[in-house]
């Protein structure tokens, strides 16, 4: 069931999780064919695949989250499903310190500007949460 | 539909690309409640957890990863859904494989083979979906 935002329930949860420790965020990405950007947007306009604008918000996103320790371990292009079944253009997970660090992030001063790309580019997506077992940092 | 193994559609679409290209395979797993192994294994009078028993063929087959080159790059637990909803997995793993050939040889290797039968014990279903990844950090620690 893909989505576009967490609801209301699942950012309470994600807010009230106990868990101090490490999370990483996987996120499964279905990308507009056309980038769609808004008319005040000073990219609207430009023709490109929606995938080329969510790269704009996913490298100034990584950029942001790593002022609080945040790191990028994958963001590649979804070939197939060797098993299973399912349709995303692209894997990204991203390692965060505590799920603070994460919340700061979307609270970043750029975030709003950078979100612009967000929304232009990404169709739907699922976001998984989970708490790293071993991480390459 | 759920699956453990691809289908022959699947498996022949991964040999028909670029054999020589590194690959990362983001799986997404969910474990039996109780690992059944077969009667004849040792492990079937253990009463272990799927999760028990696909532990030991994670912890088998690191062996093997690194023997050919191949490396965990991450495995987060207690995962839960942020944004949408799908199954509800209990593990989410992330392995760099040096190119597409290294992976079918070592599922078809001996070694692996050895020691499937956790995985068959205590898996209930899988995603395994084929990631070419973008050179990133991952990927320059290893340079």
């Amino acid at each position: 069931m893909p989505a576009f935002q967490p609801t209301a329930d699942q950012f309470r949860a994600f807010r009230d999780d106990p868990h101090k420790g490490p999370i990483a965020q996987v996120n499964l990405l279905k990308f507009r064919v056309k980038a769609a950007y808004q008319a005040d947007d000073p990219e609207h306009g430009v023709d490109e695949p929606g995938a080329q604008a969510y790269q704009r918000y996913a490298d100034a996103f990584a950029k942001a989250a790593a002022e609080v320790g945040g790191q990028c371990l994958l963001m590649g292009e979804a070939e197939r499903y060797f098993i299973g079944n399912g349709d995303w253009d692209a894997v990204m997970v991203m390692y965060f310190p505590n799920r603070q660090s994460f919340i700061a992030t979307l609270n970043h001063a750029e975030y709003k500007d950078m979100h612009r790309h967000r929304d232009a580019g990404l169709l739907c997506q699922e976001l998984i949460t989970t708490r790293p077992a071993e991480a390459k940092t | 539909m759920t699956a453990i193994q691809p289908t022959p559609e699947q498996a022949q679409a991964f040999l028909s690309r670029d054999q020589d290209q590194p690959i990362v395979m983001v799986n997404l797993l969910k474990f039996k409640e109780k690992a059944t192994y077969a009667p004849d294994r040792p492990e079937a009078a253990e009463n272990l957890s799927g999760a028990e028993a696909y532990q030991r063929y994670g912890i088998a087959v690191q062996k093997i990863l690194a023997d050919i080159g191949a490396r965990p790059l991450f495995a987060g637990t207690a995962p839960h859904y942020m944004i949408g909803g799908g199954h509800d997995w209990d593990m989410v793993a992330l392995v760099r494989y040096p190119s597409r050939a290294t992976m079918m040889a070592m599922g078809t290797s001996d070694a692996y083979q050895a020691i499937h039968y956790h995985r068959e014990a205590g898996l209930a279903f899988q995603d395994l979906i084929e990631v070419t990844a973008v050179p990133g950090p991952a990927d320059a620690a290893e340079t």
